[in-house]
C-alpha cells in the first residue's frame, strides 16, 4: 500500500516534469512558428516533441529535450512495471479469487 | 485577414523530409503500441492535470477507425478520419519522389491559402474539445482515462 502510494507520487512528479518540459517547448513553438503550428503542438504532443528535437540547438532547448526524453522513458518503464495502479484515482487490481 | 503563412502551415511541413520522416516513424510506432494495448506516448497535460487536451483520444479513435469500428472511433474522437488523412499525407510525402512531391505541395499550399482549411479544421477541433469539456466533462474524462 505504502509502496503503491510512493509510486503514485513518483509517477505524478514524472508526469508533472513532462508537462513542464512540454509547456516550455510549446512556448518556443508558438514564439517561432506561429499560432496555428502552436495549436497543432497542443493537439499532437508528438509533433511538439519532434519539433523540439529538430530545433533543439537553434532555440537552445537541448537540455529541456534531454530531460523530457528521460522523463518519458521513466514514465514508460513505470507504466510497464506498475501499470495503472500507480496513478492516483485508479483502483488497484484485486487478486482473482479461485 | 490572417497573413499568408498562418493560412498554410501544413504544406511547409510536408516539404521538410527529415521532420516528416521522424513524425511518421513516431506516429506509426505510437499507433502500433496503442493498438497492442502497450504503454505508449501519453498526453503530458492529461497525466499531470487530469484535464484532457484537444487531441486526447485521437490515437484510440484512429486505431478503432483502422479496425473498421466507426461508432467506437467517433465516440473517442470525431476528428479521427481527418487525422488519418493527415497521416496518409505524411506517409506519401516521405515515399513520393521530389519530382511529384514538389508540385503536390505547391497545390496543397494553394488550397490551404485559398480556403483556410487547416485553420478551420484546427478551430473546429478546439470548439469540439471545448464542447466536450463543458457539456460532457465527467464522461469525457472517464472515456479518456479508459
Amino acid at each position: 500500500m505504502l509502496a503503491g502510494g510512493l509510486m503514485g507520487i513518483i509517477a505524478l512528479l514524472v508526469f508533472l516534469g513532462c508537462a513542464i518540459c512540454y509547456i516550455v517547448v510549446l512556448i518556443k513553438l508558438f514564439q517561432n512558428e506561429g499560432l496555428v503550428k502552436g495549436i497543432l503542438g497542443i493537439i499532437c504532443g508528438l509533433f511538439t516533441f519532434i519539433w523540439g528535437w529538430m530545433n533543439a540547438d537553434r532555440y537552445g532547448i537541448k537540455n529541456v529535450m534531454m530531460i523530457w526524453s528521460l522523463l518519458i522513458i521513466v514514465a514508460i518503464v513505470l507504466n510497464f512495471a506498475f501499470g495503472v495502479s500507480m496513478i492516483p484515482g485508479y483502483p488497484s487490481p484485486t487478486p482473482a479469487v479461485p | 485577414m490572417l497573413p499568408q503563412p498562418i493560412l498554410s502551415p501544413i504544406s511547409p511541413i510536408l516539404g521538410d523530409r527529415k521532420f516528416t520522416f521522424a513524425l511518421v516513424g513516431a506516429t506509426g510506432l505510437h499507433i502500433a503500441l496503442v493498438s497492442l494495448n502497450l504503454p505508449a506516448w501519453e498526453c503530458p497535460i492529461f497525466r499531470a492535470t487530469g484535464i484532457p487536451c484537444p487531441g486526447c483520444g485521437l490515437s484510440r479513435a484512429t486505431v478503432l477507425l483502422l479496425k473498421g469500428d466507426l461508432a467506437g472511433s467517433f465516440r473517442f474522437h470525431a476528428f479521427a478520419p481527418i487525422f488519418l488523412f493527415a497521416i496518409a499525407a505524411l506517409i506519401l510525402s516521405v515515399l513520393l519522389p521530389k519530382s511529384i512531391l514538389q508540385p503536390a505541395i505547391a497545390r496543397a499550399e494553394l488550397i490551404e491559402r485559398k480556403t483556410g482549411l487547416t485553420v478551420l479544421i484546427l478551430g473546429g477541433l478546439i470548439l469540439y474539445w471545448l464542447a466536450r469539456l463543458l457539456f460532457l466533462q465527467a464522461d469525457f474524462v472517464q472515456l479518456i482515462r479508459g
